[in-house]
């Protein structure tokens, strides 16, 4: 017999079949003596189980008053504080892990991006001592700090075009010198300027042409992202590396000392420095996180196990 | 009082008005939790445990059939219960011999005037048969065999306390009663003569 015929033959002993059911489990069963014997059994077996006799209660389980005022266990009542404490640590270990992320993939770009300018430092001052330095020329005034010249005011850091447009603001007044001290500006990008060959001296028409550099060169400076200024303004030519030695060398006016030189012509470690004040807040974030997953752990496993022994 | 003014008197704080129903049912919840549990220690313990349970959770009763409401705490108690085991299961006691250091099998100390196994086998009631075949049965099928056949609970009352569908209810017996009749098959020479003579008759 199939499990449906056993649930209407336990059904219709319950009688708790439809009519029409009814009507046709007993057409069946007048022909069916498989079905009749099954019917049978079922009502044997039911009849069998009304026939036990029920137990004696042991006692009467009224209530007392202290019964129902009883508290639990001094422990148990720990069990939401762990509980809670757990929920929180886990949901502050979240926050910390997202807030690192939000943080932490920003300035791990801006450290991936500042890397390679510092190893091209340390070649350039390698490269300084086997190589002529090529002469530098300031133009301008007397005060011009070898950041500009260098490139080193255009990085500015977050400002952007911080001093960049202050070199290219006295091109005008270096175009109005003698030829032979013409202007280095050129037109064209900051980058190529600062690092093309500063051996060729610039022509005059190009001198005449400083205006012209002007306009052009800031407009082209604010449209570069201010993330982005730092590392290109800072990476010289290859073919025409800067060191602090061949500031000092060239017949360069207005050249400060050497170790003023040495000292400005690290823009890589410059911009390095601030680098572990920025990741100090990175750097306690781990400890954070797993301070607060400790505190997790540890009182999840302590309300787990109240909650346990509650229960046995 | 009926059952529903006890048990609105009981929710305002009345423990004697609630202490009444207990009275009423203690028997009804105590026999369940035995026939489901099959140990009379722990249906004594469920039953007491669902008592305070009922009491202290008696603003979840929101009218209705009050014994149903009661045995739907009384059987989760028995699921309780029956889960702990699981988690616990008890291991017999077996003492050390002193001078091997190893178990003693048959513990003489143990040993009390009991009949010896090929004794209880011929001295076994029905009662203890039946409730043996209930026991193999699986853990959701024990209340609803032991509220419909044993109690005489409706199949409503049963959905009610059970918290499961009619349809489930009538699955369950069906199937319940489906092997009780087979496992009572072994103990044909226990049954009343009425319930012989008649299978006799059919076979």
């Amino acid at each position: 017999m199939r499990p449906q015929e056993w649930q209407t033959l336990s059904a219709y002993i319950d009688n708790q079949l439809s009519l029409k059911e009814k009507a046709a489990l007993e057409k069946r069963l007048e022909k069916d003596s498989e079905l009749q014997k099954a019917l049978e059994e079922l009502r044997q077996t039911k009849a069998l189980l009304r026939l036990l006799p029920n137990k004696r209660i042991p006692h009467n389980f009224t209530l007392s008053a202290d019964m129902v005022t009883a508290r639990s266990p001094a422990i148990s009542r720990f069990f939401p504080v762990f509980s809670l404490s757990s929920a929180l640590a886990t949901v502050l270990l979240v926050f910390s892990i997202v807030f690192q992320w939000g943080i932490g993939v920003p300035q791990l770009r801006a450290q991936s991006e500042m890397a390679p300018a510092a190893d091209m430092t340390t070649t350039y001052e390698m490269n300084a001592e086997e190589e002529a330095p090529p002469p530098i020329i300031l133009w301008g005034e007397q005060n011009y700090s070898l950041e500009m010249a260098t490139g080193k005011g255009g990085s500015g850091g977050g400002d952007g075009n911080g001093p960049a447009p202050l070199l290219l603001r006295e091109a005008p007044e270096t175009s109005a010198m003698p030829p032979e001290e013409g202007p280095a500006i050129a037109e064209g990008p900051i980058e190529e300027q600062l690092t093309a060959p500063v051996t060729e001296m610039p022509d005059p028409e190009q001198a005449v042409s400083g205006d012209e550099s002007v306009k052009d060169v800031p407009a082209e400076a604010e449209s570069l992202p201010a993330e982005e200024d730092a590392p290109q303004m800072m990476e010289p030519s290859p073919q025409e590396p800067l060191t602090g030695k061949q500031y000092g060398e060239g017949p360069i006016l207005g050249i400060p000392s050497e170790e003023e030189a040495g000292r400005i012509i690290l823009p890589a470690e410059d911009a390095g420095q601030p680098q572990p004040q920025s990741r100090r807040a990175p750097e306690r974030l781990p400890i954070l996180q797993i301070l607060l997953g400790g505190l997790a752990l540890a009182s999840g496993t302590a309300a787990f196990l109240i909650h346990r022994k509650n229960q046995s | 009082m009926d059952e529903i003014s006890l048990a609105n008197a009981a929710q305002k704080g009345d423990l004697n008005a609630f202490n009444r129903l207990v009275l009423a049912y203690q028997e009804l919840a105590y026999n369940i939790a035995y026939r489901i549990l099959g140990d009379p220690h722990a249906a004594d313990d469920a039953t007491q445990d669902a008592f305070i349970a009922a009491y202290k959770h008696l603003k979840s009763y929101r009218g209705g059939s009050f014994r149903a409401w009661l045995m739907r705490i009384v059987t989760n108690k028995c699921y309780d219960e029956l889960r702990r085991q699981k988690r616990h299961p008890q291991t017999p006691l077996e003492p050390i011999n002193p001078d091997s250091e190893e178990e003693i099998e048959s513990p003489q100390w143990i040993m009390d005037d009991s009949p010896s196994p090929e004794e209880q086998a011929e001295t076994i009631d029905l009662d203890k048969a039946v409730q043996d075949c209930i026991q193999q049965l699986p853990e959701d099928f024990r209340a609803v065999v032991v509220m419909v056949d044993i109690q005489d609970f409706d199949y409503n009352e049963v959905s009610h306390a059970i918290g499961k569908p009619l349809g489930t209810i009538k699955s369950r017996l069906a199937r319940a009663r489906m092997r009780l009749k087979d496992c009572l098959q072994g103990f044909r020479e226990l049954l009343p003569s009425m319930f012989r003579l008649e299978n006799e008759e059919l076979s």
